[in-house]
């Protein structure tokens, strides 16, 4: 595990958070909930690509999914 | 959106013609010449009549649902779930479109003139900057006419496109988590450079096509059937052959 990393991504997220505070504290719970949301995964998906940086993710997803079609256009 | 801001169409248009420049002078050549080799020349040339019939969608939905972005309409046409998941599907195209974007700029500007300095610190200052810029505004962002404009364009379609995804009141508060998820994604799609050429070649040109034309095309379509079925019943004494 890399601790500086994930130390300075977290100081990143809380920067983010303090930046926006005071929009947050006004805005609506929905505002609220969808910022912790993208907060949260952007957290968890960066820490994860510091741990491991050839994580697979939609690149393998969206290949499979257009295999027909790329085998038929002759790209790959 | 509780304030309105208003651009005239011949800055959208100033706004989006080097958009789609910047995309078809970079990444389109390479493809093509692979593809279709001497006979190149031709290629624009089919290519622009899809574009055309984009641009011919895109304004026949526009009339139909004025004042409404695509994500705001096609819960109408098609009903909430579906509505939602076309939206869904051109969010994700360009939150993946921009992360590749983003990197392919951050590879070529350590490529060629930063090169000692990593690639995440010029990702991450192309966001900060682009974050700026659509935090002040479409205003703002149609005169920031400049290398990073596509990015930008991309940025703000993003974050208003998932404020009103999710009826958000404003856009502006999620800006900043929405620009580092677009830093994540800019290192997750591809582990190095020539996957990342790879993802323009395989998913983009394929995924693009499909979120901006074939979902406007089916749109339109079920919009126009739809429409038509709303002006039948005054008309319900003549013969439904009449029609035809």
């Amino acid at each position: 595990m890399k601790w500086g990393a994930i130390l300075g991504i977290s100081l990143i997220v809380g920067l983010m958070i303090a930046v926006e505070w005071n929009t947050l504290c006004r805005s609506s719970w929905k505002t609220r909930g969808a910022y912790a949301v993208l907060v949260l995964a952007d957290w968890f998906i960066a820490i994860l690509l510091v741990h491991n940086p050839d994580l697979p993710g939609m690149t393998e997803v969206l290949e499979t999914i257009y295999k027909p079609i790329t085998t038929f256009l002759q790209i790959n | 959106m509780q304030e309105k801001q208003y651009i005239t169409a011949a800055q959208m248009g100033m706004m989006i013609f080097p958009v789609m420049v910047a995309t078809a002078d970079l990444l389109v050549p390479a493809t093509t010449a692979r593809q279709a080799q001497q006979d190149m020349w031709m290629s624009p040339v089919i290519a622009s009549l899809v574009g055309f019939l984009t641009i011919y969608l895109v304004f026949q939905l526009h009339k139909l649902f004025p004042d409404e972005s695509i994500i705001q309409f096609s819960s109408r046409i098609v009903g909430t779930f579906l509505g939602k998941l076309c939206g869904l599907l051109i969010l994700f195209d360009f939150l993946y479109c921009n992360g590749n974007i983003i990197r392919q700029y951050g590879e070529f500007i350590v490529g060629s003139f930063l090169l000692k300095t990593p690639v995440l610190v010029v990702v991450s200052s192309i966001v900060v900057l682009c974050a700026i810029t659509v935090r002040a505004g479409v205003e703002v962002t149609t005169w920031v006419t400049g290398a990073f404009i596509k990015i930008s364009v991309f940025y703000f379609a993003l974050a208003l496109g998932t404020a009103q995804w999710l009826r958000l009141e404003d856009y502006r508060p999620i800006i900043l988590p929405l620009g580092l998820l677009l830093v994540v994604f800019s290192f997750w799609e591809a582990p190095n450079l020539s996957q990342l050429a790879t993802n323009i070649q395989t998913i983009i040109g394929i995924q693009t096509t499909g979120c901006f034309t074939l979902i406007p095309l089916v749109l339109w379509i079920i919009a126009h059937l739809r429409s038509k079925k709303r002006i039948d019943p005054p008309n319900s004494m003549t013969p439904p052959s009449a029609n035809e």
